[in-house]
């Protein structure tokens, strides 16, 4: 082959490996985005479109008052309301140090079938210091915002490292 | 009194560095080579203005002066000294002091070495001195960490109580004195660009400070990973969290730049490359800084912060890539790239610097993904960490082969023997890896034996080279191996460290998450916990209170297969004034396995005493131990090489 042969064939060939790998790199992607619910968008998202079992997604909201309810031999099951609607979850594991019935939440999860949640995991947050924002946002937004922790000055919020 | 001094003396410091940034449009070109005389000084008057601030800063957070706002809102009178000075860094506004304070003193750094080379030092100097004053400004106009509060508060707000942890008290300075020394580097690139030319002796002269930061960045990430591994309480060292992953793609560009800019030492070639790398790995080491605190993402570390900073951020960070790129795009044709064969190792440099930064790029993408969602509008997302893991195997096994292999081949170009003569023994050791990985645990996934062998390879590809290093050494018959050990160069050593490094750490992921052990029980009351081997009985339980906080203990005896291996007393601690319940984390190491015990509200398993119920997380990982070794041995690795590099610039004639 002619040097301009050999630099054309390494051209190409590098060219349909990065087309390969940034291929493979969206699909992956694409598989792992995980996306933040609030329970009544979790349900309008549902209606508008088919999810399909097994999906992992974050649901943010407050436990529902009431709702919690023990089943053996360790797992519980609750409600998660951000005021309009209500998603069931169930869980198995330790829980945060500041779960409690009425407390803001966020959990990673699993859907199942019957449009329940099996949790995974379980952050529970109590002030907006130390909640992601978005959940903050969503709270606010339905009207079940509570601050139960000091209010900064507007001009200083203190940031972290 | 003394906050006022800070707050004048940053003030004096943005003039100065206003001024040093300006000299040169004062006169016309020519007559600069006069003023440049004026950079000592200058680079000398900053440091000391700054470093006023910075110490009056500390002293109004060690004394809890609590009519500073950025003291009520951190500090806390019952809080350890040692927090009380840390927690000087601990927030956004001192953060923001550190990073200037370790730019002034990297200035001050680069103007005290002789220089190879005065006028591109000079140009240099100039250039970090507009960094500086847009930086300072910054501070002064949206991020005042003097102003004061009236009337002054009766006590502060206390830090965050994951941050009062020794890690994070020199993790800042760590990770910062990484992400500012690609400042330097990224000046001299400017500089390069500026005068519009770019030499193998300029390449001699910025490794050593690419080395510097690279290495303080790894101990920095290093670090981070430590203190998220004994604070958070998952068991897990990394979480593929937007804060980890902003500090791993400087360091990402970084370690392609550090291995291109040999190639342009030792050959000439990558300039144009180099040059771009230097300018994004500033670009990244920027991002590091802001995009965690101007709220465009939210992470596990970051819970909430300011919007109002934003604009000036965008802009600061804008004008600095813009007016870097411009240049470059206008003086490209300046440089010129040489040609080079693929098989030589500046071919393998190429491969690790693909990867390396195509690496980067996926992981920005993921960064910057939700972020863009959320700007249209749409529903936020994240990214698992499932994508991060999948992405990241193939891009680490690729760079485990090169660099085992590239350390051993000569530049130019490759003789096919020779190729063949050091591949044949790391394949060797690779395949008898397999072997007995195989032998060890017969239902060893496919992924464990490969990446256990690929580490295998490096490491032998380490090895090799250093016997090969020490066989080179000129000797006569009657010289001893010591004699001859002591003549090994030390400039080979430097490589040869950070690529044991990550070999080591590469195989301790690989071992530590394929072989991680974790259990979760409710604690009863008389009963021992039983999982495995493991035994763990509770022995003790109290309440206490600490400094700023309060204390719930228990004291467990764990045994192994009947044997006594330790006793661990894991905390639940509340800290009142933040209204934040912390876990701390009990762990006890050895070579080969970390015990790591975490106290946590079990699920309740009955109606009547739900609040009080106490469980236990306990995880067994192996090799964290040879983890944390990896992260010393690279940074080891850099330092040996900077320092080195140091002290033969110091003798070289200018």
């Amino acid at each position: 082959m002619r040097p301009k042969h050999k630099r054309l064939v390494f051209v190409i060939s590098l060219l349909s490996i990065m087309a390969i790998s940034v291929t493979i790199m969206l699909i992956i992607f694409r598989q792992n985005l995980i996306y933040f619910y609030t329970p009544s968008m979790l349900l309008e998202a549902m209606q508008k479109a088919t999810f399909e079992n097994n999906r992992v997604l974050r649901l943010g909201g407050l436990v529902e008052p009431g709702s919690l309810a023990h089943q053996s031999p360790d797992g519980i099951a609750f409600l998660v309301t951000d005021g309009k609607a209500q998603i069931h979850v169930q869980y198995r594991g330790l829980l945060p140090t500041l779960f409690r019935e009425g407390q803001g939440v966020v959990l990673l999860g699993k859907l199942e079938a019957d449009k329940s949640i099996t949790a995974s995991e379980i952050l529970a947050k109590h002030d907006e210091t130390y909640m992601p924002a978005e959940v903050a946002r969503a709270l606010k937004a339905s009207g079940h915002w509570k601050t139960d922790g000091q209010n900064y000055p507007s001009s200083v919020t203190p940031g972290q490292p | 009194m003394i906050v006022e001094f800070g707050h004048g003396a940053l003030i004096l410091a943005l003039m100065v560095a206003l001024f040093s940034a300006l000299l040169p449009l004062w006169k016309s070109i020519s007559h600069v080579k006069r003023l440049f005389r004026l950079s000592f000084p200058l680079a000398l008057l900053q440091t000391i203005l700054i470093t006023t601030a910075f110490a009056a800063l500390i002293y109004a957070h060690a004394t809890s002066d609590f009519t500073v706002v950025n003291v009520v809102l951190n500090s806390h009178t019952d809080k350890p000294l040692l927090y009380k000075i840390s927690g000087t860094w601990g927030n956004h506004e001192g953060s923001m002091m550190l990073w200037i304070f370790i730019l002034s003193l990297y200035g001050l750094f680069v103007s005290l070495t002789r220089p190879l080379d005065q006028d591109l030092s000079e140009r240099a100097l100039i250039v970090l001195s507009a960094v500086s004053a847009g930086f300072i400004a910054f501070i002064l106009f949206t991020s005042n960490p003097f102003t004061r509060v009236y009337p002054p508060a009766q006590n502060g707000e206390d830090l965050n109580p994951l941050l009062q942890d020794i890690g994070l008290s020199i993790h800042p300075p760590m990770l910062y004195m990484g992400y500012v020394g690609f400042g330097i580097v990224f000046a001299f690139a400017v500089a390069a660009l500026w005068r519009g030319d770019l030499t193998p002796q300029w390449a001699r002269i910025v490794q050593p400070w690419i080395l510097l930061a690279w290495s303080t960045l790894t101990l920095g990430i290093g670090l981070g990973s430590w203190w998220a591994y004994r604070e958070l309480g998952w068991g897990g060292w990394w979480f593929w969290d937007p804060v980890e992953n902003v500090s791993l793609l400087p360091w990402l560009t970084a370690t392609a730049l550090l291995h291109a800019n040999l190639a342009l030492e030792k050959r000439g070639l990558f300039s144009r490359w180099v040059l771009l790398l230097a300018i994004l790995t500033f670009t990244m080491s920027l991002m590091g800084t802001f995009i965690v605190r101007s709220g465009l993402i939210t992470s596990v570390h970051a819970f909430a912060s300011d919007q109002t900073r934003g604009l000036f951020i965008l802009g600061y960070v804008g004008a600095v890539i813009g007016i870097s790129l411009l240049l470059y795009a206008r003086k490209y044709n300046n440089f010129c790239s040489m040609p080079y064969r693929i098989s030589s190792k500046e071919g393998a440099i190429l491969i690790n610097n693909i990867v390396l930064v195509s690496f980067a790029f996926t992981v920005l993408i993921a960064i910057l993904y939700p972020v863009f969602l959320s700007l249209i509008g749409a529903p936020s997302i994240s990214v698992g960490a499932a994508y991060f893991n999948t992405i990241f195997v193939p891009f680490a096994m690729i760079l485990s082969v090169t660099a085992g292999i590239s350390p051993l081949l000569p530049w130019h170009r490759i003789p096919l023997a020779m190729l063949q003569r050091s591949i044949a023994p790391l394949l060797a050791t690779a395949l008898i890896t397999i072997a007995i990985v195989l032998l060890l645990d017969r239902h060893a996934l496919l992924f464990t034996c490969v990446a256990l062998a690929l580490s295998a390879w490096m490491l032998a590809g380490t090895v090799m080279h250093a016997i090969r290093r020490f066989r080179a050494i000129p000797s006569t018959s009657s010289d001893s191996y010591v004699k001859k050990l002591r003549r090994f160069p030390i400039a080979a050593m430097g490589t040869l460290f950070a690529h044991l490094g990550v070999a080591v750490l590469f195989s301790a992921i690989t071992i530590s998450s394929a072989y991680k052990q974790r259990f979760e029980a409710p604690i009863t009351q008389g009963k021992a916990i039983v999982f495995n081997d493991y035994t763990l009985s509770v022995t003790h339980a109290e309440k206490l209170h600490r400094y700023n906080y309060d204390v719930r203990t228990a004291t467990f005896l764990i045994t192994h297969s009947g044997e006594k291996i330790a006793e661990l007393s894991p905390e639940m601690r509340y800290y009142p004034i933040r209204q934040m319940q912390t876990s701390e984390v009990a762990i006890d190491s050895n070579l080969w396995r970390d015990v790591y015990l975490v106290l946590g509200e079990a699920t309740p398993t009955d109606e009547s005493a739900p609040a009080t119920h106490i469980g236990i997380r306990l995880y067994v990982t192996p090799g964290m131990f040879f983890l944390w070794l990896g992260f010393g041995l690279i940074a080891l690795g850099g330092g040996i090489s900077f320092i080195h590099r140091m002290a033969k610039a110091g003798k070289d004639k200018p």
